[in-house]
């Protein structure tokens, strides 16, 4: 490997500073002189037909400056990243508790929810549809004009049947995965203002502010011009932030006041109204002859999209897209079912469905290797795609494939796989049982082949002698930023200073889609070199034409030519002597690479790898699961910024460990009985184990500087690993998630 | 609702006499861990706030009298509690306690007293006073008076007080201190949280060693009222060896939970007698199923 400067070295955060510090304002944090307070009346009904809207005297009350509802809506009155069936207000029918209904515009915000609870609604409720299963019955309800379902998926491969008869192990299951909160420490707020020429401007924590433009185009019935947003920066998004929610409102009320207006959601609302991770029930059958080599996989799984589309699909295409893991099996069945239901709305969450569909793969996997005596390891080195072999679905992957077998042997050969007996033998109280549990994943970067995933990048050399690299990828805490300082730093030579990244804004850097799908790092990162060695080029054309050299050399100081000494320029005076070629800025744009074959699902060429292992202790007179020690071995590339990776790495794990052993998100009758905090328990401090990380290093040839992304990777295997190692102590199968105390207990006394 | 009136107690007196003035009631304000956030959810009835902050230097104390009883005021925050050598050496159990309420900062504001008077079944100082017999002394402008705490919690959110009264403090008869200074295991008290911290119970469980070597009980988050488990200790006390159907039935008779959106009864019951268990087994306590894993 080259030696860099500033990549593959421990750096403190681009933001580090100011986000310590308090410094930093988020978006609900910004202040406006004049500003609105705006209050949703939501409706209390999982699906009802909405016969009218009386807003009088919500209107003639104190302090309100408007009330709005459908009929303000100027445009369509609908978005969604999949197609706009989502109701900005809804006008006709309300299809989740939480729907919109209406909006209250006012002087302060008492008075806006004073005057919420004067707007009276006359509903007529349906029947609604509260579990997928019902979706699916003859003659039920339609949630949408074109019926409940929202994907259908099947697809097979050789003969599952006959691999069943043949096999000498076949494991059965069926797993069920809840709902999961993202529970930001943001919650969902910001701002509209009105701006001179009849647009708007938002400030608002959102993942893809041009696909927010775009769609806000439509429901303002502006053009794209008229409308500037701000999505940066966030305080924590892992998905949730990914599809619009309060955008269409606040830009709305700034457009019909004429007036700064903001809205911040309470915990209780951003519950209600966000997505979730999308639920899953997952049947799945297993075979492996006597050696332990795979033969045939059959899932067939279900899942809601709650009331709209959103990104759901797309979610449970990716699920299914991973449902064979890394391995390879020769026959293969799969059919899955999405729909709509009038529950929770779901959508994007770290992982995208590759969580719960890994959750059953490998407790199946792990089944197999117990039910044969074989070793947990050996058996998924045994099966996994070699360098060069196809995919089960068909296609080729990258040839960093073979990364996933470094995981594993990584991991084979760490003291803590080593030490494993040693560890469970260590235990005083009689209830207290040790194990300990392995699991992998693959996770793809990138949007996948059923969609165009490019990015531009822009670098403007300013007047100071500042570098301005500008992609619009936001910062949500995943460390983007620093990750782009330190790859543009290191492609120009220069130090990291003097470089200044624009991102999170339309009007202020060139569209390089969404920070989501661990796709930033390496699509933006490879759309910055792309651009800084166009920029360099460019100052090597500006070298040879003033001192008629091609040695021209480029560092934190300027340029200069190499042999001749003298002849310099500064980063001071290098903007006027482009501006005079007519260069203000340079800018390109990279592609994803693709697969060679499509489906339906969508496929991915580039995968980060990861392994991870798991000691944790069961205590089996209160079904108490306390992980104690934790090792993950992400194949994501060369590191960028080593301190990020960790970051990722750690809070991937802490994030899933959650929703594996605690996060219990319960609803009702399409009610949140979680409405909160104070229910929806997420891991503290005290809940954490240590965890190492140690990168598993190959070259990714197509990734900036090697890398590939990690945001989600970090987030998969630790759930599977978890029930494996509660199996190994206690000798159950926790196939329903979460395994909090409750659970784990009563499978203990069945 | 809204606070239409807030007023500051500058001394025990000044506030007697307001509750005894006043025409309507004042909801008391201590630390305000439970009172503010019932404010936000709309559970409280009044709209008058008597702040008892400024009492904190008449109520704050923590002492032994001449007789070794202790007298903790109602003002005395659970991390007070925690960190004080009096109540390490003899009560050190009622540490234990208030070392799982919340996080940091919830213990440096929250109070006994004000565990007290929320009177939650869930309350993390409870089940460890009720099963050592603390009292509580009330007091008003007509004077005190005192009274167990077992009688002066009457279910989820009410107490015994009346409305001119305040919670003044807890004592603790010298007779049941429990410490863990000689012995390893003279009494536990164990929570089972949906994590490890700031977490509400879904079940706790307070067992003690009287100075007679009798066992006394005391479950939290287990029914609307805690009271001492008078079945187990009985079962404990007298039974020649103890087996785990036989705690399981006893522990049944005792506890009457409710299935909510954190556990449902039947897991709670469980869970009960399984505590019950761990901590006996801990004190030394033989049951005949010895292996002590089997929890069902
Ligand atoms: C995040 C969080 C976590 C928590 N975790 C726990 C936990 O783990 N375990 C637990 O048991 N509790 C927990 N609580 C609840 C709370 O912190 C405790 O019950 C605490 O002891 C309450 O004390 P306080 O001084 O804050 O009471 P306040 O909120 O000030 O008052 C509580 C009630 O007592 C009344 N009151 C207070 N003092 C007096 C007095 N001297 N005389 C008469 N009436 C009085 C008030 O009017 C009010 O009705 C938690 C609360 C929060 C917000």
């Amino acid at each position: 490997m080259a030696e860099n400067k500033w990549i593959g070295k421990k750096i403190t955060r681009y933001d580090g500073r100011e986000k310590a510090t308090g410094a930093l304002k988020y978006m609900a944090d910004l202040e406006f002189p004049d500003a609105l307070a705006g209050k949703i009346l939501r409706s209390p009904y999982a699906h009802a037909l909405v016969k009218g809207v009386e807003i009088a005297e919500a209107e003639g009350m104190l302090g309100v400056v408007a009330v709005l509802t459908a009929k303000d809506v100027p445009g369509l009155n609908g978005f969604g990243i999949e197609g706009p069936d989502q109701p900005v207000l809804c006008g006709e029918r309300v299809r989740f508790i939480g729907d919109p209904v209406a909006v209250v515009f006012a002087e302060d915000l008492e008075s806006a929810e004073n005057a919420v609870e004067k707007i009276k609604v006359d509903y007529e409720i349906l029947p609604a549809i509260l579990t997928p299963e019902a979706a699916l019955e003859e003659g039920a309800i339609k949630i949408h004009e074109e019926g409940n379902i929202l994907r259908h998926h099947k697809s097979s491969n050789g003969d599952v049947e006959a691999a069943f008869k043949e096999a000498a192990v076949v494991v059965e299951n069926t797993y069920t995965t809840p709902y999961e909160e993202h529970a930001y420490i943001e919650t969902e707020g910001g701002f509209g203002l009105p701006l001179e020429d009849g647009g708007v401007e938002l400030y608002y924590p959102a993942q893809y502010c041009f696909r927010d433009r775009m769609q806000l185009s439509a429901v303002l019935a502006l053009p794209q011009e008229k409308i500037r947003i701000n999505s940066n920066p966030l305080g924590g998004a892992f998905g949730g932030k990914d599809d619009m929610l309060l955008q269409p409102i606040l830009a709305l009320g700034a457009i019909k006041t004429g007036r700064p207006v903001k809205i911040h959601l309470s915990r209780e609302e951003s519950f209600m109204a966000s997505t979730k991770r999308l639920p899953f029930k997952l049947t799945m059958k297993t075979a492996a002859d006597k050696n332990g080599k795979f033969l045939a996989h059959k899932v067939f799984g279900i899942s809601e999209a709650g009331p709209f589309a959103g990104i759901s699909g797309a979610v449970f295409n990716y699920a299914f897209e991973n449902a064979f893991c890394v391995y390879k099996f020769p026959n293969t069945d799969l059919e899955g079912i999405c729909v709509f239901t009038n529950n929770s709305v779901t959508g994007a969450f770290r992982g995208f469905g590759n969580n719960q569909m890994t959750f059953g793969t490998e407790s199946q996997v792990d089944q197999i290797a117990e039910a044969l005596g074989m070793d947990p390891i050996k058996i998924r080195r045994l099966n996994c795609v070699k360098g060069g072999e196809r995919y089960s679905h068909g296609h080729k992957v990258n040839e960093s494939v073979i990364g996933i077998d470094k995981c594993l042997e990584t991991m084979e050969n760490s003291d803590m796989w080593k030490q494993r007996e040693d560890f469970k033998s260590q235990t005083v109280e009689p209830w207290i049982k040790r194990g300990v549990g392995i699991a992998i994943s693959q996770h793809g970067g990138g949007l996948g082949n059923l969609l165009d995933d490019t990015a531009t990048a822009q670098i403007e050399v300013l007047s100071s002698g500042i570098i301005n690299v500008k992609v619009s990828n936001e910062e949500m805490g995943q460390g983007s930023l620093t990750t782009f300082w330190l790859i543009a730093a290191e492609t120009l030579g220069v130090a990291p200073e003097m470089i200044e990244i624009s991102s999170g804004q339309t009007h202020n850097a060139p569209d390089s889609g969404p920070a989501t799908a661990s796709r930033s790092t390496f699509i933006a990162g490879n759309a910055i070199i792309k651009t800084a060695e166009a920029l360099k080029d460019e100052l090597k054309v500006l070298g040879k034409e003033l001192w008629g050299t091609d040695e021209i050399n480029i560092n934190s100081q300027g340029i200069y030519c190499v042999t001749c000494k003298t002849n310099f320029i500064s980063w001071t005076e290098i903007s006027a002597a482009l501006s005079k070629k007519g260069i203000d800025s340079v800018s390109r744009t990279v592609a994803m690479p693709e697969t060679d074959i499509k489906i339906d699902l969508g496929l991915h060429f580039i995968h980060t790898y990861v392994s991870q292992i798991v000691d944790l202790e069961v205590n089996t007179l209160t079904g108490e699961v306390t992980l104690i020690q934790t090792e993950i071995f992400p194949e994501a590339g060369r590191v960028i910024n080593r301190l990020g990776y960790e970051g990722q790495s750690e809070g991937g794990s802490v994030m899933s460990m959650g929703y594996t052993i605690m996060e219990n998100f319960k609803i009702k009758d399409g009610k949140a009985m979680t409405r909160n905090l104070q229910t929806y328990l997420v891991p503290t401090a005290a809940d954490i184990p240590e965890i190492k990380v140690t990168p598993v290093e190959l070259v990714e040839k197509e990734g900036p500087f090697g890398a590939k992304g990690l945001g989600e990777p970090a987030s998969i295997p630790i759930t599977p690993a978890i029930t494996n190692a509660i199996y190994d102590a206690a000798g159950i199968r926790i196939k329903d998630l979460p395994a909090s105390p409750e659970r784990v207990l009563m499978e203990l006394c069945k | 609702m809204k606070v239409n009136e807030y007023k500051m107690a500058s001394s025990i007196e000044e506030a007697l006499t307001t509750l005894a003035t006043s025409p309507t009631e004042y909801r008391m304000l201590a630390g305000g861990t439970d009172v503010l956030p019932r404010f936000r959810d709309n559970l409280i009835k009044e709209d008058k706030i008597l702040d008892l902050t400024l009492l904190k230097a008449e109520l704050g104390f923590i002492t032994m009298d001449e007789t070794g009883a202790l007298h903790i005021g109602a003002m005395a925050t659970h991390q007070e509690i925690v960190e004080n050598e009096i109540i390490k050496e003899h009560f050190s159990v009622l540490q234990d306690a208030c070392r799982t309420v919340g996080s940091i900062q919830i213990k440096n504001r929250g109070t006994i007293g004000g565990n007290i008077m929320n009177a939650s079944p869930a309350g993390d100082a409870l089940p460890v006073l009720i099963a050592a017999d603390a009292e509580v002394i009330l007091i008003s402008v007509g004077g005190e008076r005192r009274m167990l705490l077992e009688d002066f919690l009457l279910g989820p959110g009410k107490t015994a007080i009346k409305s001119d009264e305040i919670l003044k403090e807890i004592v603790l008869p010298k007779v049941y201190h429990v410490s863990r200074s000689n012995v390893k295991y003279e009494g536990q008290y164990r929570k089972l949280g949906g994590r490890k911290a700031l977490t509400i119970s879904i079940a706790s469980v307070a067992v003690l060693k009287d100075h007679e070597n009798k066992i006394r009980v005391a479950y939290g988050a287990l029914s609307p009222r805690i009271q001492r488990a008078s079945a187990v200790e009985d079962y404990v006390n007298s039974a020649a060896e103890l087996d785990m159907d036989s705690l399981y039935q006893v522990v049944e008779k005792c506890v009457n939970p409710l299935s909510d959106v954190r556990a449902s009864a039947e897991y709670r019951k469980k869970v009960a007698a399984n505590l019950t268990r761990m901590i006996l087994m801990q004190m030394r306590y033989d049951f005949k199923d010895e292996s002590g894993e089997g929890g069902c």
